[in-house]
């Protein structure tokens, strides 16, 4: 399948959770908003809905008009609706990767600031959990692809309970195609020391769904109560979106956040620390160590 | 002096400076500890963005009452690569009050240290696990303010996150005030065509917290979504953090 050329707008990202049984909906938004710089923005007219899905890196649905958002309304995508699925040859991690692209009719600007929501399901215990996060800017197909540094200190596995990382990242690429660097990730406990490490080339436009209790295998069965981790990792060349899912296994309740960028815990430059940050490699070479 | 010199002095300092003269304010959020767990993920953070020149950091955290009274204080050290899970109740003990503001800020353990200073200044962001007894339900939020944060009092503020008021049967809604003034706010809830179901007006103590409650279960049936608002926020980026109870007595939580 091929997807209509579409100028750069903005792009939001919602990845499934089928693996933990999860089903996704989608509320696309189209509200005032008030920007950092304090400048009031009033929603658009309309909003128009592009909506493409993916599986690992394959547009297996594409629907250039699939729905318009009106001022101050709302749009619920379910991922009930698509007559997709995870694949039965899917890895246990594998998940479908949702990506709304907006555009604002009979406006000029290309991209706006907007937010939405993401609404997790599981309907055998009727748990719920909800996301809000921004839209991203739509990047050009000739855009570089800049690595991702990134840093989750909300991770938490124990008797019952565990935490899944969902990855996914969105590019303007039409066939499966993966990306030239892979991203390391590695678990690490309080003290620094690794848990457990493994990388992943990611296809443009995929999403996976890790699930740290199983790849930390030796150290989650052990525990006997809840304990902490940090997960940190770096590469890529995408655009990355990553949430934490923590969920009790017996209850099947469940919460979810998404991660923060290095710019909103430094103001300098970030091309030194796309450079060297989070690289495994270098820890042990830290002079303080 | 021009504004581009201006703009590249200030440029200049940002990235030279020791890092004890180039900290961010300290970074917010609330606490609930009534049968409710508070735990914080902390980072050093400056490691992971700068590994070949870690070094030693120290979180100062702060928590107050609802009424603003400051009532610990703590600090937590962290190695480089190194982060901690802070549970307030185990840190505080019988001092942390039921609900309130908790502040953490971050701070080299050598002041004159230019060892991460092209970091730039540095926010330390965290994230909070809110949990039930035996976590059977858990909620995590990153966080929205900081502390001294300018407030915003005439504006109107609507959450973007909508409640299906068949699955939640209440909503409570908890606004920190980080600033140094009391904040008149009022808590809204509409209905999906903005018009407002129910309000709570209050004045929130400087450093304090109040927290609001929108019982859903009379709208269900007669609204298919409902979102939260609030006339004068606290903080520029003061959005509340929301508890959603479900059916059953299980709940989750996220930021408005």
């Amino acid at each position: 399948m091929t997807a209509p050329s579409t100028p750069p707008g903005g792009w939001f990202q919602a990845p499934t959770c089928g693996s933990l049984g999860l089903s996704l909906e989608m509320r696309m938004r189209n509200t005032a908003r008030q920007l950092g710089s304090g400048e009031s923005k009033e929603a658009r007219a309309w909003l128009r809905i592009d909506l493409r899905a993916y599986r690992r890196g394959e547009l297996v649905y594409s629907n250039a008009d699939f729905g318009r958002v009106p001022a101050g309304g709302t749009l619920a995508v379910r991922e009930a609706d698509f007559p997709i699925s995870r694949g039965s040859e899917a890895d246990p991690e594998d998940e479908l990767l949702l990506v709304a692209r907006t555009h604002a009719e009979g406006a000029k600007e290309t991209f706006f600031s907007q937010e939405h929501q993401l609404v997790y399901l599981h309907w055998p215990s009727g748990a719920q959990a909800h996301l809000l996060y921004d839209q991203q800017p739509a990047r050009p197909r000739s855009a570089p692809a800049a690595p991702i540094v990134f840093m989750m200190p909300k991770i938490w596995l124990g008797p019952q309970l565990n935490t899944y990382v969902i990855v996914c990242n969105a590019w303007d690429a039409e066939a499966p195609q993966r990306q030239t660097e892979p991203v390391k990730f590695s678990l690490l406990d309080e003290r620094g020391g690794e848990v457990c490490a493994w990388e992943h080339r990611f296809f443009y436009n995929e999403a996976k769904a890790f699930d740290l209790g199983r790849r930390s295998a030796g150290i989650a069965a052990a525990l006997t109560e809840p304990r902490f981790f940090n997960l940190v990792g770096r590469g890529g060349a995408g655009s990355f979106v990553l949430f934490a899912v923590i969920r009790n296994t017996k209850s099947n309740h469940f919460a979810i956040e998404h991660s923060l960028p290095p710019l909103y815990y430094m103001d300098g430059a970030i091309g030194p620390v796309r450079a060297q940050g989070c690289d495994v490699s270098l820890f042990e070479r830290g002079e303080s160590r | 002096m021009t504004p581009a010199v201006a703009s590249n002095l200030k440029s200049f300092a940002k990235t030279h400076l020791p890092r004890g003269l180039n900290l961010g304010p300290a970074v917010v959020q609330l606490f609930v500890n009534d049968g409710r767990s508070t735990r914080l993920g902390l980072i050093n953070f400056p490691s992971f963005l700068a590994p070949t020149r870690a070094s030693r950091y120290r979180y100062a955290l702060r928590v107050f009452d609802e009424q603003g009274r400051e009532a610990g204080r703590a600090a937590v050290e962290l190695a480089p690569y190194g982060a901690a899970e802070v549970d307030l109740r185990a840190v505080f003990g019988a001092a942390l009050p039921r609900y309130g503001m908790v502040a953490a800020r971050i701070h080299p353990l050598h002041f004159f240290s230019l060892r991460d200073r092209h970091l730039g200044r540095i926010r330390p962001q965290f994230f909070t696990l809110y949990a039930s007894a035996g976590m059977d339900s858990v909620g995590l939020v990153h966080p929205q303010s900081n502390l001294d944060a300018a407030p915003d009092p005439g504006r109107k503020w609507l959450s973007n996150l909508q409640v299906d008021p068949a699955a939640v049967e209440r909503i409570e809604l908890y606004q920190i005030n980080p600033g140094s003034a009391a904040v008149a706010s009022e808590a809204l809830l509409h209905g999906a065509d903005a018009t407002v179901l129910a309000s709570r007006a209050d004045s929130i103590p400087p450093r304090g917290t109040r927290c609001a409650v929108f019982d859903l279960a009379p709208l269900a049936g007669r609204h298919h979504a409902v979102s939260v608002g609030l006339r004068g926020l606290a903080a520029a980026n003061g959005k509340p953090i929301l508890f959603l109870h479900f059916r059953g007595g299980s709940f989750t939580c996220c930021h408005g």
